[in-house]
């Protein structure tokens, strides 16, 4: 294995990004996560390796691929077009990427060393000098990837760029305590508080994740957090979920922002590149439901005393 | 894990709402009589109305041989005298053509030939509704005489001629219409965007002008033969202009008397009293209002607009500097209040909006598409001290600009380094409602420029946004001659193919440079492309110098040159050559940048670097448009190449390599033609028939489809988001040259990226990138993809949508489907 203090796979390094931090920043997301969200829109985040991908729509079925294939991860169909089987993916057939001339079999996930990243990142410096924005590393979950991780946001601090970080909170968090000190910014996801649903939709229990962010609030009681809930239909688009979270952020992370996400389906084609089936097709955001939820939250932040919320008037009952 | 939610810009809400938006009711005072006047006539068809034409021509032949200023000052005597004076309904500004309705001018002197053939016979395009205009048959017959006059003494044909063959056959078909290689603009056109010193008028009335023809005249010596040719008459027709405006004027105020004491309403009765008593006092004289100062400005404009064709537009200037004085003045004296001075500027943009710029020639209606206009509004900036310039009026024209419900004002907002952030604000807000405005243009950049050319510090930091992307300095710019389109396209295509190109008959147009199989190095097929590049250059400086040399004898604008200090010194008109103290900058406009650097990158890198394909592969599928299985297979790896706006270092290297070669070819015959020659990539719309005429292109792209617009990227291709296409542009610049003047430059932003404060908060530091980075200009397109595709489909529906094209907006469902098509093309940041 490579020395991963200096190398981490990443799937994008995405430039512009103005909606994981202030400023212009440029966000390099770390390929590999612990949670398996059924809602992901980053289905191509999750596993840890490089992983082939295929868009039919750009396939010239010149055959290339498959003629060079051994695992049979690409084939020749009845009608002369190229099938891809991803479940049979061996390490070497990243390389067909490579040989395809329209960019329709592709890889997610790169190995990039720090150096790389970060003359990448450097490319844009003259925005992050205009506007309070840097590097965010993001994901997957950057966390698990923490010496990787560690090593670039040092890099970017020696750079004086601003830094900030997306996270899940799902990792041991003693040995990786010390990176959110090199963070002006944290983006810190609490998806419900139900763990039963957690467990269900994510395929990991929430008892560690709400230990660590409580835990990283008293270590670092100045650093800026801002706790994300991605609004997913079934799992927490209601009153009671999002009262709950934001009741744990008011009481238990001091000084914390609290975001409500809306939900898309921009994810919905990189399912389909990957060869997996996506859930949420048919499933559409209620922007009623959303605007709702977002000022209730907001209300409930705001409101420092209140005990309860009832849900039958829509309003706070004092004591 | 980047969630982001997409939202309607203020423009889509509008659009949305079951009621046209033009049928809401406005309660603001400030907006509520200029909607009412605007819903009578904006989806109109316009007319197009022939008396100034006639009225011109008529004058015209009967003077021929006269000084040309003379001749011009006397036909506009007998248009004003007898066109018809007209005041809309409600209107608080005096003055249009012909009557109610959307109306263009003709201007016969220009393209009189074209109305020979369009007007042929009663069934002309205009008279059966085939065409964006209509005519009568009356009009057409009417239009046919003055083309019969017209045809064989205009500019056009003694241009034509004076090209040696080679220039003629690059630029002309044997029916005289463009090829669309090298194309000229100067016989459509008899000046490029001029913006006139309007403060001076206002301020000192033109009878001060009028006072200086006369102190000019008496201190000349009236025996000297170059007086007596030249100097006295030029004097003259600057005293008969002056006299022309005043019974202009005066007839306005003859018919609002009449309408006022026709009047039984008493609010209307007295609007017309007070508008009748303003335009028997200006613009003779100095303005003593700022309602007054809005109708001397109009009727300067409505004869500027009369008198000669500038770009097709009357450009309004720094609106928020001159028209300040009166503004403050009347704030003081508590005359007027802000709601007051909304609803006059307003009631300007409902009169402006009444003009159509109306091309009957091929050119002209291919090149600008959706009725262009360019009437651009300066905002903000500095003043001739460099201090910041914004002031209340700033704000307020901004928000004319969200608020006004048609694509009037064309506001500019000039930007520099010390621009207050309220200011930032305001423009970024005004931005995300979602038409497009303000374009931005950048003091950082223009003013040196400026300098380079020999203009004072006071003048060039006194610029005005002048048309789509130009500036002028109106005391100061004495270059009128319209630029010359060069086609990227069909230079690659004449390095590919010997000089020949394929979708004009293979004929014979660049120079034989050799097959490019041949080139068995890299460096011997880029000297073959430079080759071309140089010689069709060539061609296009041919076309401005002989159209400088000529421009003065056929053209006059007394009314702008009595504005122009220079003029008016020199006593020539601001067509001529070599007016003493004159900046004179001149154009080529490069189309299709983009077009031209993804296709060398991907020869650069298939064919010679990795060696994937061979010259013969390339130029077989670009000749077979990338048809059969061969072709499928050679276009999806050229398609992958490195490409403009992504700061890509190979992209950006060859986009400094075409920019070096253009400011050099610039640099080195700037001499002989005394005329600051520059590299400009302003196509308007013209990428767009380019393309039309340019077969498939290494980079993958498809034969027909438009060329890249302005400095932008290739469609769609500009995926590594707005902050590289900046730095691209930033990059492909060599700096060691000055010869380079505006590069248009279109970034779409989807509204969810700048919704809310924070968005608006980093549309600012994205602007101020843009600031120090040093780029002339920049504009944004806040839509939905979306909105756009249900646009197309339900025209009627999304009828007053606006978009914005290549340095103007103009409504969605007036453009062609190709147009409209590229418009979706083009990259959308969802995540920005």
């Amino acid at each position: 294995m490579m020395n991963e203090s200096t190398t981490g796979i990443c799937f994008n390094i995405q430039h512009y990004s103005v909606h994981d931090g202030a400023g212009i920043r440029t966000t390099v997301f770390v390929k590999g996560c612990p949670l398996r969200c059924a809602w992901c829109s980053n289905p191509e985040s999750q596993k840890f390796e490089a992983e082939l991908a295929f868009n039919k729509k750009l396939c010239i079925h010149c055959g290339t691929c498959a003629s060079r294939s051994r695992s049979g991860v690409v084939s020749m169909g009845d009608k002369k077009e190229v099938l891809f089987h991803p479940e049979k993916q061996v390490p070497e057939d990243l390389a067909l990427s490579e040989c395809c001339p329209s960019q329709a079999l592709f890889c997610y996930g790169k190995k990039y060393s720090v150096e790389e990243v970060m003359q990448n990142v450097l490319q844009e410096s003259i925005f992050y000098a205009y506007s309070s924005g840097g590097l965010t590393v993001s994901g997957g979950e950057p966390l698990c990837r923490p010496l990787f991780t560690r090593s670039l946001l040092s890099e970017a601090r020696r750079h004086r760029l601003k830094t900030a970080v997306e996270t899940c909170g799902c990792y041991e968090l003693n040995d990786r305590l010390d990176i959110f000190a090199l963070l002006d910014e944290l983006y810190f996801d609490i998806k419900v508080m139900d763990a039963e649903m957690h467990r269900r939709m994510t395929g990991a229990g929430n008892k560690q994740i709400l230990a660590n962010i409580k835990a990283i609030r008293r270590a670092f009681p100045a650093l800026s957090i801002t706790i994300r809930t991605p609004v997913v239909p079934g799992v927490n688009d209601n009153i009671e979920a999002v009262s709950q979270i934001a009741r744990f952020v008011r009481d238990e992370i001091p000084g914390a922002e609290y975001e409500l996400l809306k939900f898309h389906r921009f994810g919905e084609a990189k399912y389909r590149y990957l060869g997996r089936r996506y859930l949420y097709n048919e499933t559409k955001s209620d922007d009623v439901l959303f605007s709702e939820l977002t000022s209730l939250s907001r209300e409930i932040l705001t409101k420092e005393k209140c005990k309860y919320y009832d849900i039958t008037k829509h309003s706070f009952a004092e004591d | 894990m980047s969630q982001i939610s997409s939202c309607c810009s203020g423009q889509e809400a509008r659009i949305a709402l079951p009621l046209k938006l033009l049928n809401r009711k406005y309660a603001d005072r400030s907006l509520a009589r200029a909607v009412r006047i605007l819903r009578r006539y904006i989806f109109t068809k316009p007319i197009f109305d022939w008396q100034r034409g006639w009225y011109f021509t008529e004058s015209m032949s009967l003077t021929e041989g006269m000084h040309i200023s003379l001749r011009w000052a006397k036909a506009m005597r007998n248009v004003v005298e007898h066109i018809d004076v007209y005041v809309d309904k409600d209107q608080l500004l005096a003055g249009a053509v012909g009557g109610e309705g959307r109306y263009g001018i003709m201007f016969p002197e220009l393209d009189g030939s074209v109305y020979l053939k369009v007007f042929q016979d009663d069934d002309c395009p205009g008279c059966t509704g085939k065409a964006a205009y209509t005519v009568s048959k009356e009009t057409a017959r009417l239009a046919k005489k003055m083309g019969e006059y017209w045809a064989p003494i205009a500019f056009l044909k003694p241009y034509e001629r004076s090209m040696p063959a080679d220039v003629h056959h690059v630029t002309y078909d044997e029916h005289l219409h463009t090829n669309h290689i090298v194309s000229e603009w100067q016989s459509c056109m008899s000046s490029s965007n001029w913006t006139p010193d309007w403060g001076k008028v206002l301020n000192l009335g033109l009878k001060h002008i009028r006072r200086q023809a006369q102190e000019h005249i008496s201190a000349l010596d009236p025996m000297d033969p170059e007086v007596r040719l030249r100097k006295r008459p030029f004097y003259d027709a600057v005293i008969i202009t002056c006299d022309n405006l005043k019974i202009f004027a005066t007839r306005h105020a003859e018919l609002l008397e009449k309408m006022a004491s026709e009047e039984t309403d008493v609010q209307r009765k007295n609007e017309l009293v007070q508008m009748a008593e303003f335009c028997r006092y200006v613009p003779e004289n100095p303005a003593r209002s700022f309602w007054e100062a809005m109708q001397s400005l109009w009727l300067l404009q409505l004869y500027s607009r009369l008198e000669s064709k500038f770009g097709g537009i009357v450009v309004n200037g720094r609106m928020d500097q001159y028209l300040y004085p009166f503004y403050k003045a009347d704030r003081d004296k508590g005359i007027i209040d802000d709601e007051g001075v909304l609803e006059l500027l307003n009631c300007l943009w409902a009169a402006e909006a009444k003009f159509v710029d109306v091309y009957v020639s091929s050119v002209g209606s291919a090149g600008t598409e959706g009725f262009s206009h360019f009437d651009a509004v300066t905002v903000g900036g500095q003043n001739r001290d460099g201090m910041d310039a914004t002031n209340e009026l700033s704000y307020l024209l901004l928000r004319c600009a969200r608020e006004f419900p048609a694509n009037y004002p064309d506001v500019a907002a000039r930007i520099h380094a010390c621009s207050p952030r309220e200011f930032l604000w305001a423009v970024a807000e005004t931005i995300k409602d979602g038409e497009g405005y303000p374009k931005l243009l950048n003091d950082e950049e223009i003013i040196p420029s400026l300098m380079s050319f020999g203009a004072q510090r006071s003048d060039a930091l006194d610029y005005s946004v002048s048309g789509c992307t130009e500036v002028r300095m109106p005391n100061r710019d004495t270059f009128l001659v319209c630029p010359s389109h060069v086609c990227y396209g069909s230079v690659v295509e004449a390095a590919l193919y010997n000089g020949r190109l394929p979708l004009l008959n293979d004929c014979l147009y660049g120079l034989e440079t050799g097959p490019a199989e041949s080139f068995s190095v890299w460096e011997d097929f880029l000297q073959a492309v430079r080759l071309q590049h140089d010689y069709f250059f060539s061609v296009a400086l041919f076309q401005v110098y002989t159209a400088k040399k000529m421009f003065g004898r056929y053209y006059a604008s007394p009314l702008a040159s009595a504005m122009h200090d220079l003029c008016m010194a020199d006593a020539k008109d601001l067509h001529e050559e070599n007016i003493r103290g004159g900046i004179n900058i001149g154009f080529i406009d490069g189309v299709g940048f983009g077009t031209l650097i993804d296709s060398l990158c991907a020869i650069h890198k298939f064919v010679y670097e990795e060696k994937r394909l061979t010259m013969r592969q390339v130029i077989d599928a670009c000749r077979n448009n990338f048809q059969g299985e061969e072709g499928v297979f050679v276009q999806s790896i050229l398609k992958h190449g490195p490409k403009h706006c992504n700061n890509d270092p190979a992209a950006n290297r060859m986009a400094y390599l075409i920019d070096t070669w253009g400011t050099e070819i610039m640099s080195k015959y700037n001499h002989t033609m005394g005329v600051s020659m520059t590299l400009r990539m302003v196509p308007v719309t013209s990428h767009i028939p380019h393309g039309k005429a340019v077969g498939a292109t290494p980079n993958g792209r498809l034969a027909g489809l438009p060329m890249s617009e302005g400095a932008s990227a290739s469609h769609g291709a500009d995926t590594s988001g707005p902050a590289a296409v900046l730095l691209s542009n930033y990059a492909s610049k060599n700096l060691s040259y000055k010869e380079r003047c505006s590069r248009l430059l279109n970034i779409k932003f989807t509204p969810g990226c700048v919704a809310g404060d924070k968005g608006t908060e980093k549309l600012i530091d994205f602007i101020r990138t843009w600031c120090a980075l040093k780029l002339w200009h920049v504009q944004f397109n806040v839509v939905n993809r979306e909105t756009l595709l249900a646009a197309q489909k339900d025209p009627e529906a999304y009828k007053s949508l606006i978009v914005r094209v290549a340095g103007y907006s103009a409504f969605f469902c007036e453009l062609s489907e190709g147009l409209q098509n590229e418009i979706i093309e083009r990259t959308t940041y969802d995540y920005i």
